[in-house]
């Protein structure tokens, strides 16, 4: 009965939005290259190995930059992100928190490293065909950003949601003009421990790896890095209403594309 | 030729009458059907049909927004004929998504009075979603052919289908026409 209602009801819609909904769509604007972000290029500075930051910057602490020989890698803390009250998420994600994903499977490990234990452990991971969907399962009271009116002119694969006691992550690969584009979203937990770290491999040891200021379209302060060389690639982290956005682009250094969808964010 | 001097045509049940509506309204109707029917034959019975009925309907009938009163009875049709049609039933399904989880409509709310809340829901929102949930959900355009319309990506198009239905539930509990 109530499907049918639904349904019925739509035959009683204002016959005015109906043709309006037939008129021929406005012609759509290209994007504007002038409204696009500059990178402050007074704001660039090239890291060096062994690089600790004694503050954070935009909310993020570097605790390593080392070189291990083939990779450049970048460690840091997002120090000034909100940890958000487990009541704030949806349902499901507040049984995760308390509970841990629900396994699959698991499997004995090939290799053990010293004091791990000797699992692979397969979660059952809640994937979504859309942003707007696994932003709605994470819960509506986490002020997640809309999904980047850039990112979603091209393909995404699924967007995933991982949960763990001390953070919430959603991430979706996108496919964006051949530009293979990773952007993850970290959400912290109350009561869950310490901030997170996370660390970027930039490979190529000979390469520099220079580290940029910029401003996203919503006015979050961000951090870029570009490596060229061999392995180029383009990073972006920034903190918005309390929550860490990453942004990678692999196999280009150019900065181009991700000021513009800095500017969507 | 204007849809009033089409009227003036059918209500003299003039001899190029069907010719006309036709001319001017043949692809929007089929568009309707075959988005509902998934069948170019079933589609072409269903358009005669409609025909049939706007001949016996004018006169008496002088309808004001001729367009959408066409397409409705295109529409009607097209669901009648095909009630099992698993694309309707899909459409039907994913529409439902904004039914809030329980309860029933309140006291005597009609679909009619259900159908004017949800247009004045729709003026409330910007014209493109609207365009967006009127294609897919009237129209029963695809959500790939609604992305094409608009200029927009099939996520982007799926996303906005998406807060669309769900801010229509969120609407219906508020307006007090849904009680959970």
């Amino acid at each position: 009965m109530n499907k049918e209602t639904m349904w019925e009801a739509m035959e009683h819609l204002a016959p005015d939005l109906i043709e309006e909904a037939d008129r021929p769509a406005a012609p759509r604007r290209r994007r504007s290259w002038s409204k696009t972000l500059l990178i402050a290029a007074a704001a660039c500075l090239v890291l060096a190995v062994g690089v600790v930051a004694a503050d954070a910057l935009f909310g993020l602490k570097i605790l390593e930059f080392a070189n291990d020989g083939e990779n450049n890698r970048l460690t840091f803390q997002a120090v000034e992100v909100t940890q958000f009250p487990v009541s704030q998420f949806g349902e499901t994600i507040q049984e995760y928190i308390e509970n841990g994903m629900p396994e699959v499977g698991r499997r004995p490990a090939d290799y053990v490293a010293e004091g791990y234990y000797g699992y692979v452990i397969t979660f059952d991971i809640p994937t979504f065909d859309t942003w707007a969907e696994a932003a709605d399962f994470i819960g509506a009271d986490i002020p997640l950003a809309e999904e980047s009116s850039v990112l979603s002119q091209g393909v995404a694969d699924d967007f995933c949601v991982r949960v763990s006691a001390n953070v919430v992550s959603l991430s979706a690969l996108y496919l964006l003009d051949g530009q293979t584009v990773s952007c993850s979203v970290d959400i912290s937990v109350q009561g869950g421990g310490p901030a997170p770290t996370y660390s970027n491999l930039f490979g190529g040891s000979k390469s520099a790896v220079t580290q940029q200021q910029t401003v996203t379209g919503s006015g979050a302060d961000t951090l870029i890095y570009t490596v060229d060389g061999e392995a180029p690639s383009c990073s972006a982290y920034f903190i918005r209403e309390g929550i860490l956005y990453s942004i990678i682009l692999r196999d280009t250094s150019d900065t181009a594309l991700m000021e513009e969808i800095l500017a969507s964010f | 030729m204007t849809s009033d001097t089409l009227i003036d045509l059918l209500e003299q049940h003039a001899d190029q009458a069907l010719g006309e509506l036709d001319a001017a309204y043949g692809a929007y109707c089929r568009t309707i059907a075959r988005n509902i029917l998934q069948n170019e034959e079933d589609a072409e019975e269903c358009v005669s049909d409609a025909y049939l009925a706007v001949w016996n309907a004018i006169p008496p009938a002088r309808p004001e927004h001729f367009k959408a009163w066409l397409g409705t009875i295109v529409r009607n049709g097209a669901l009648r004929r095909k009630r099992q049609n698993s694309a309707a039933e899909a459409l039907r399904e994913e529409l439902s998504e904004a039914l809030p989880d329980r309860g029933s409509v309140a006291g005597q709310c009609e679909a009619k009075a259900l159908g004017e809340a949800i247009s004045a829901f729709l003026r409330s929102q910007r014209p493109d979603v609207r365009t967006a949930f009127l294609r897919r959900y009237w129209y029963a355009d695809s959500v790939e052919a609604v992305a094409l319309r608009l200029g927009w990506s099939v996520s982007k198009t799926k996303s906005a289908l998406f807060r669309m239905r769900k801010k229509l539930k969120d609407y219906l509990v508020k307006e007090e026409l849904w009680h959970e």
